[in-house]
C-alpha cells in the first residue's frame, strides 16, 4: 500500500514539476540559470553593419519588462530576417540632441499581430544620439545584424522627417533573436518556444 | 513493508532542505549586484541642462524644469548623505561633466536612462536622461506603478545607483522585492536607497 503511495506521490510529482518547466519560460529559465549552465544566448552585434554604430553603455528604468504588460501597445508582432540595417536618418530632438534614426530592414516570415504580411520587408528605426562623431544606440535599444532570425514588437513612434517610424517596444526585451526555432534576449537567455515569443504581443 | 526505512526518509528529506536552501539562496542572492563604470574618485558633481529638462511633461505640463530639479535634488542629497559616493551640485553644465538631461525616446515605457560616455578613460561622465516624450507625463504626487505615471523623485533615485555604478541585478524577477532599488522597472522600491545598495555603494568609494 505505502510502496504504491510512493509511487503515485512520485509520479504526480514528476509531471508537475515538468509541467512547470517545460511550460512556464521563467521557471524554466530559472531553472538552467540555478544549474548554472552556461548561457548560449550572445547578443548581436550592430557596429559590423557599421563602424559608427556602438552600443550605448548605461542602464534604464522601465515601466515593465514584460510584454504581455504592454501588448495593447504593441501594433506589429513578426518573425523574419535581417536583410539590411542602413545609414541613419539625423534629426534633431526639441532637448538640442542630435538624433540618428538606424532603419533595419527584416523579410517577414510570419505575422503574429499587425497588417503586415509574409513576403513584405519590414522597417523598424534603432534609436541612437550623436557624439563625437559616432552613433550611440541607446542602451536599452535591441540591436541587430544583417541575416540573423528575429522576432520583434513593435510600435508607431513619431520622427520628423520619417513616414511610419516603428521602433522596438521595450528595446531589448521586446526583440528576440532566432536560433533553431527557440527564442533568445536579455530576459531569456536560455531561450524559450518562438511561439511563446510571438504570441507575447497579442 | 514500507519503502524506505525512518533513516532512508530522513536523509532523503534533509536532502531536499539544503538543496532547496542553496538554490533559493542563490536564486535571490541579489548583492553584490554586478557594477559597470565605477567613478576612480568618490567626489563627483551634477549639473543641470535647465533648458532640456524643460522639456519633460511633469505634472502634466511642459516648462517645470525648477520643480523636476527640486525633485532630482532631492534624490541627489539622499544618495549623496546616505552613501560614501559625494555628489555635488554644479551650477554650470560644461562639456564633460556628469549632467541632469532630457532627450526623446519613442518609448514612453523608458523611464530614465544613465549613460556612460568616455568609457575606459580617466574622463569618463554620465548623463541622466528623462524621458521627453510628448505621451510621457511624470507626476511628482505618484509612485511607480505600471499603467501609472512615475515619479521623476523615485526615477532619480534609482539613475544615481546607476551613476555610483551598480546594474541591475541578474535573474531580476527572482529578486524579492523590497531587496533592492536597483530592479530595472519602477516600483515602490524606488522611493528610497536599500541597506544593502548601500552597503555596495560604500564598498565601491
Amino acid at each position: 500500500m505505502k510502496k504504491n503511495y510512493y509511487l503515485v506521490f512520485g509520479l504526480v510529482a514528476a509531471i508537475v514539476v515538468s509541467a512547470v518547466v517545460v511550460f512556464t519560460p521563467n521557471t524554466y529559465n530559472a531553472v538552467l540559470m540555478l544549474a548554472d549552465a552556461p548561457t548560449p544566448y550572445i547578443p548581436s552585434d550592430i557596429s559590423k553593419s557599421n563602424p559608427l554604430f556602438q552600443k550605448g553603455t548605461g542602464e534604464i528604468s522601465l515601466v515593465t519588462t514584460n510584454i504581455e504588460d504592454i501588448k495593447a501597445q504593441v501594433i506589429i508582432t513578426i518573425k523574419g530576417k535581417v536583410v539590411s540595417i542602413g545609414d541613419p536618418v539625423i534629426w534633431t530632438d526639441s532637448a538640442g540632441n542630435t538624433k540618428g534614426s538606424i532603419p533595419v530592414e527584416i523579410l517577414v516570415e510570419k505575422s503574429y499581430k499587425g497588417k503586415i504580411k509574409s513576403g513584405e520587408v519590414f522597417t523598424l528605426y534603432l534609436d541612437s544620439i550623436k557624439e563625437g562623431g559616432k552613433f550611440y544606440i541607446q542602451p536599452f535599444e535591441a540591436t541587430f545584424e544583417e541575416g540573423e532570425e528575429v522576432i520583434v514588437h513593435a510600435a508607431l513612434g513619431n520622427i520628423p522627417g520619417i513616414s511610419n517610424p516603428y521602433f522596438v517596444k521595450l528595446g531589448e526585451f521586446g526583440k528576440y533573436k532566432i536560433i533553431d526555432d527557440k527564442a533568445y534576449n536579455e530576459k531569456f537567455p536560455y531561450g524559450v518556444n518562438s511561439e511563446f515569443a510571438g504570441q507575447q504581443g497579442k | 513493508m514500507t519503502l524506505y526505512d525512518n533513516k532512508t526518509k530522513t536523509i532523503f528529506a534533509a536532502t531536499f532542505v539544503i538543496m532547496l536552501g542553496i538554490s533559493t539562496s542563490s536564486a535571490y542572492a541579489a548583492h553584490p549586484l554586478p557594477t559597470e563604470y565605477v567613478f576612480s574618485s568618490a567626489n563627483k558633481s551634477v549639473c543641470y541642462q535647465m533648458t532640456a529638462l524643460g522639456t519633460v511633461k511633469v505634472n502634466g505640463q511642459t516648462g517645470q524644469a525648477t520643480l523636476l530639479k527640486s525633485e532630482v535634488e532631492v534624490a541627489r542629497q539622499h544618495v549623496d548623505s546616505n552613501t560614501d559616493i559625494n555628489i555635488a551640485f554644479d551650477s554650470v553644465c560644461n562639456s564633460g561633466d556628469n549632467q541632469i538631461s532630457a532627450q526623446y525616446y519613442q518609448d514612453t515605457n523608458i523611464n530614465g536612462v544613465t549613460q556612460a560616455f568616455n568609457v575606459g578613460q580617466p574622463s569618463l561622465y554620465k548623463i541622466i536622461w528623462y524621458n521627453n516624450n510628448g505621451a510621457k507625463n511624470y507626476s511628482t504626487s505618484s509612485i511607480c506603478t505600471v499603467g501609472q505615471d512615475v515619479s521623476p523623485r523615485f526615477i532619480a533615485n534609482h539613475e544615481f545607483g546607476h551613476f555610483a555604478g551598480l546594474k541591475h541585478p541578474n535573474n531580476e524577477w527572482l529578486v524579492p522585492s523590497g531587496h533592492t532599488m536597483m530592479k530595472s522597472f519602477c516600483s515602490n522600491d524606488y522611493a528610497a536607497i536599500k541597506i544593502d545598495d548601500k552597503n555596495q555603494i560604500n564598498g565601491l568609494y
